[in-house]
């Protein structure tokens, strides 16, 4: 089995883990031990599309959590997505509404319709949701015009995990326990 | 790969040309984009050729940006990419519009746009 850090993995969406293959999730500051039982893709489509419907000019949604992306809890799963906007509008992509993905010191960058421009895989805009947790999203139509759609398309692989019960803090301890392993951030830092 | 500058493409409503010196907003950039003319189309049905003028600023501020546009009366008539110079508008808090102006009032027109941003 490669190693594989999905993270750098360039190019079309790819499962980052396939089955019987372990990976440690982060989440809340430790490398949480799974291990792969099944995986199945999620086509876009347009289940996968989601609405938040019309915007004025410069307005935002606020924070809209996406239940529709939920994961089972028993036994634990996982989303693995890649997302674009379909509409003139700019999307924070949140994991939880508290936490922000693509975060630098002092901005969050966001997902519009000119990332698939300079990235047409989308790789940019990958991230991964554990069970018990949310995708949460807030669209800003930037335009001088109301839009009267904002959505935002989904596409990627969910995933069935068997929980190890091991967490640790960092990639030695986790290598320690399991040799191949693909490392998996679900959470900021 | 070399970064594209493609653009997304708009457009405006509809817009009804003011006399020369009464110029308005035809299409509003958003912020922080350029826009770049991508299509013009226009009908002139106000019984007399006129000059159509599109460019920046309202009113008596107003500045063109492409030469004047002949057209004649009862005659509809359109400009594309290709024959429009790729002309890029900056929104500024002070010029947030594309705006449009003609010798006589009244031509419809629309325009599309390429915003890169």
């Amino acid at each position: 089995m490669a190693e594989r850090l999905y993270a750098a993995k360039a190019g079309p969406i790819d499962p980052f883990a396939l089955v019987n293959e372990n990976v440690a999730i982060w989440m809340k500051a430790m490398w949480h031990l799974y291990r792969v039982m099944f995986v199945e893709q999620m086509p876009r489509s347009q289940a996968m599309v989601f609405d938040q419907g019309a915007l004025a000019a410069l307005a935002n949604t606020g924070d809209v959590r996406l239940i529709n992306l939920d994961q089972q809890t028993t036994p634990p799963g996982l989303i693995q997505l890649r997302c674009f906007p379909l509409d003139d509008i700019q999307v924070e992509v949140k994991l939880g509404r508290a936490e922000s993905r693509f975060t630098a010191a002092n901005i969050s960058a966001r997902v519009d319709r000119f990332t698939e421009i300079s990235d047409p895989d989308l790789h940019t805009t990958e991230f991964v949701v554990l069970q018990d947790n949310s995708v949460w999203v807030n669209c800003t139509n930037p335009t001088a015009y109301a839009t009267a759609m904002s959505r935002i398309a989904f596409f990627g692989f969910r995933y069935t995990l068997e929980d190890l019960q091991t967490a640790k803090k960092t990639p030695a301890e986790v290598k320690a326990v399991v040799n191949n392993v693909v490392f998996v951030p679900s959470g900021s830092d | 790969m070399a970064m594209h500058r493609s653009g997304i493409r708009k457009q405006s409503a509809v817009g009804v040309s003011a006399v020369t010196g009464a110029a308005a907003a035809l299409y509003n950039i958003t912020v922080g984009r350029t826009a770049i003319i991508k299509r013009i189309m226009w009908q002139n049905n106000c019984a007399a050729n006129s000059n159509l003028s599109l460019g920046q600023g309202l009113a008596g501020a107003f500045a063109a940006v492409l030469p004047p546009i002949v057209t004649l009366n009862g005659l509809d008539g359109e400009l594309n990419e290709w024959d429009i110079p790729n002309v890029e508008i900056q929104y500024t808090a002070a010029l947030p519009a594309i705006t449009f102006e003609s010798t006589v009032a009244g031509i419809i027109v629309t325009i599309e746009v390429e915003e890169i941003g």
